[in-house]
């Protein structure tokens, strides 16, 4: 059986003249999901919405379709052709299952295809009177109805839809540009992954390795969040770097303030992810930080470090709480990867007394202790690009 | 690759793997069917029990098969409780597998009184103390033989004549893991004893519980009556073929790899004497298995070590395979080695596929490794 869907876009609607680009990109994203998951579903742009047609059952549907970013809301839709007595003759039957449990209900009618020849008041009142008689409980309530008909007049037909769901939100991935995320097995940066995608961004990943300091089930672990990201996305793949600054790490260790390390370790961490991004056309970096977690995540660190790139960053979790991190986290299906045990680079070098204020000029002292430039020319020996 | 990690598990035996095969595609009928098929398949089970049951010094109807020493411990702990009255109580050492530990913490959440033995700095339990916990009231006395861990043994002989004093009609168990098949030890003479199949070159998914005669256990999984009604569910044939042949073959080959085995744990006694680093997780005047080795290192993690040894394809690990995946075993804190030392460890465990030209591989990685990160580590813990 095939169903539809009409597609609100919230957001979008603010977009002026670049509304067309957002709804065909949108469209794309959904066609090209739907394909990479096999999915037995297609979206096409009419006027201003966009219109779903699956095989897919509801709920199958209705999950696919909040996955996918852009969407505000959901409607499921049954198509009329554009014959005003067919529809006449079949609204009460389609609104059965709804119409038998409400008490009160309205209709809403939009006529976008203004060459019908009446008014949206003539229609909701003439289907409005259909409804009555098929359905004699029901009252009409247009303030706060339990049901409402909403009838879109379009030039391919009549659209009738009941209710509405909210979908993920945000804009088509893709159309705000794309950035590169520093990905961890924590739990806060695959949330911030997924903010960053939400808002539109199209997000490829790094994520720095230490072998033999961390292990190879740290990097599956990031693989498999990579993977979590690549569900939410439209996209085919999504790329992770995988860079091996092990070497970097121990001369931290070995050169440096011991105070300083996870400061240090996090600049050298943005310097090289800003490398990676500007050669692969990346136009911000996104990371996990939330203001004052750890130490390094006060304001001053995370300034100080920033002056380590003349990168765009861009931190979505900055203001949330853990709880809600966590939440999200959950949400997006990341938690219980990331909650596996496996430490990561930042969990093996902890100083027992990190800097919260570090002084710029002396984390930038320390830097230069390490030989970070030919750390950076050699900088393709240790960087593994995968498609996930 | 060197694979030295065979206390978590080991590789299936070349000739077992393929009639194993063989079997799962000519034997596939369920062996409680009565037809041609049913018989021969109920046939190659009974003759793997038969041959199973000599290799552990048990009768026949002794042999339950399982699918391992998780659910064989399980079945023993779960099943004691459920038989217990008020004021009873359960006596197990504070040095077992996870599968003992995980039951018996479940236990403890119901309200049943489970005691912990002491146990000495590395984990033996001097037969002795049992007089201070266990009493009249003690319905089962758990112990696992060859620690997983370290490899040290038990004095079953004696803990058992010891158990049994304090209470007559007491119910022994033994996880006999880590020494069923590997080397001349004798079984502990337990009223239940598990073992896996995985662990000695058989396939994984199989074990086996022995329930002496005269003995009561209760099933964990009911069903439709299989093996004498203490486990129910389809016999995998293939399996239990497997766990039966890999123990003939083994304890007819025991005296060649058994001595190989010694040689190995000569050289990292050798090893661990002469390093500066790296020493034994082992006391001087205690048994242990040849084919488990525990070491540890000053100041390297064993989560590192152990990452750069599989660099170097040679897979160990730390503390053990199951339980402590943020590498500090429990099980070594519980044996008094503290915190560093616990975190220092790694486990070198052999199987009938080592020889002492492996250690040596092994020795000179672990010597490079020290060499490359200790200064770095001491650095660090300053």
């Amino acid at each position: 059986m095939t169903y539809h869907y009409l597609l609100g876009h919230g957001e979008l609607a603010l977009k002026g003249k670049n509304r067309s680009f957002f709804e065909k990109r949108l469209a794309d994203n959904i066609n090209r999901k739907a394909r990479r998951d096999s999915l037995p579903l297609t979206a096409r742009l009419i006027y201003g919405k966009i219109l779903v047609k699956t095989e897919l059952e509801e709920r199958d549907a209705l999950d696919f379709l909040k996955g996918v970013f852009g969407i505000a809301t959901i409607r499921g839709v049954t198509l009329f052709p554009y014959d005003y007595d067919a529809l006449k003759d079949g609204i009460a039957a389609s609104v059965k299952g709804l119409a038998s449990a409400a008490a009160t209900f309205r209709i809403t009618t939009n006529r976008a295809f203004k060459m019908f020849q009446k008014t949206s008041m003539e229609v909701s009142r003439e289907i409005g009177g259909v409804i009555l008689d098929a359905y004699p409980t029901l009252k009409v309530d247009l303030f706060n109805p339990e049901l409402e008909i909403s009838i879109d007049i379009r030039s391919e037909g009549f659209f009738v839809s009941c209710g509405k769901t909210r979908g993920a939100g945000g804009f088509p991935e893709g159309t705000q540009g794309k950035a590169l995320l520093l990905l961890s097995g924590g739990i806060d940066s695959p949330a911030a992954g997924y903010s960053a995608m939400k808002k539109g961004l199209s997000v490829d990943a790094v994520y720095f390795h230490t072998p033999p300091f961390t292990s190879g089930a740290a990097l599956e672990k990031v693989r498999d969040l990579a993977a979590v990201l690549k569900r939410h996305s439209a996209r085919a793949s999504i790329r992770l770097f995988v860079v091996d600054i092990a070497g970097l790490q121990a001369e931290i260790v070995s050169k440096c303030e011991q105070s300083a390390a996870t400061i240090l370790l996090r600049a050298a961490m943005i310097r090289t992810a800003a490398a990676i991004a500007k050669k692969g056309r990346y136009e911000a970096l996104v990371t996990g930080d939330s203001l004052g977690q750890v130490a390094s995540q006060t304001l001053r660190s995370l300034s100080v470090a920033d002056g380590f790139s003349d990168m765009f960053i861009i931190r979505p979790l900055i203001g949330m709480d853990k709880s809600d991190i966590i939440e999200l986290s959950k949400k997006i299906g990341a938690f219980e990867i990331s909650c596996r045990p496996f430490e990561d680079c930042c969990t093996l070098f902890v100083p027992k007394h990190p800097l919260t204020k570090p002084d710029p000029l002396l984390v930038a002292a320390e830097f230069d202790k390490l030989d970070y430039d030919s750390f950076a020319a050699g900088l393709d020996s240790c960087l593994e690009t995968e498609e996930i | 690759m060197l694979y030295l990690d065979n206390a978590a598990t080991t590789r299936p035996f070349d000739e077992i793997l393929e009639k194993a095969r063989e079997m799962a595609g000519s034997s596939y009928f369920n062996p409680s069917s009565s037809h041609g098929g049913g018989f021969a398949a109920k046939n190659i089970i009974e003759r793997a029990r038969e041959s199973l049951a000599a290799d552990l010094r048990a009768k026949p109807e002794e042999v339950v098969f399982n699918s391992g020493a998780t659910e064989g411990n399980n079945t023993i702990l779960l099943g004691a409780a459920s038989r217990m009255r008020p004021g009873d109580n359960i006596v197990i050492t504070p040095v077992e597998h996870p599968s003992a530990l995980s039951c018996a913490a479940a236990l403890e959440k119901q309200g049943i009184e489970v005691r912990r033995c002491p146990v000495e700095r590395g984990g033996y339990v001097e037969p002795g103390s049992l007089a201070g916990v266990i009493d009249t009231k003690t319905r089962l006395f758990f112990f696992i033989h060859v620690n997983n861990v370290t490899g040290i043994i038990q004095d079953s002989g004696e803990l058992i004549r010891k158990a049994r004093s304090l209470s007559p009609r007491i119910h022994i168990h033994a996880d006999a893991v880590q020494g069923f098949c590997k080397g001349p030890c004798p079984l502990p003479a337990a009223d239940t004893l598990t073992i896996s199949g995985h662990k000695i070159h058989a396939l994984k998914g199989v074990g086996a519980l022995v329930i002496r005669k005269g003995a009561v256990a209760r099933p964990l999984i009911l069903g439709g009556g299989q093996e004498r009604g203490m486990r129910s569910g389809t016999e995998n044939t293939p399996a239990i073929f497997s766990i039966a042949e890999s123990a003939r073959m083994l304890v007819e080959r025991q005296e060649g790899y058994y001595a190989l085995a010694l040689e190995c744990e000569k050289l990292l006694d050798g090893f661990t004497a002469r390093s500066a680093s790296f020493s034994a997780n082992r006391e001087p005047s205690r048994a242990y298995s040849p084919f488990i080795y525990s070491l540890c290192h000053e100041n390297i993690p064993g989560a590192v070590l152990q990452n750069a040894l599989s660099e170097k394809g040679i897979y160990v690990s730390t503390g053990s395979a199951c339980g402590d995946k943020r590498g500090v075993s429990d099980v070594l804190i519980a044996m008094g080695y503290g915190q560093k030392r616990a975190a220092g460890t790694v486990r070198i465990s052999l199987s009938a596929y080592n020889s002492p030209s492996d250690i040596a591989e092994l020795v000179s990685a672990l010597e490079e490794a020290d060499a490359s990160l200790s200064g770095l580590y001491k650095k660090i813990n300053g």
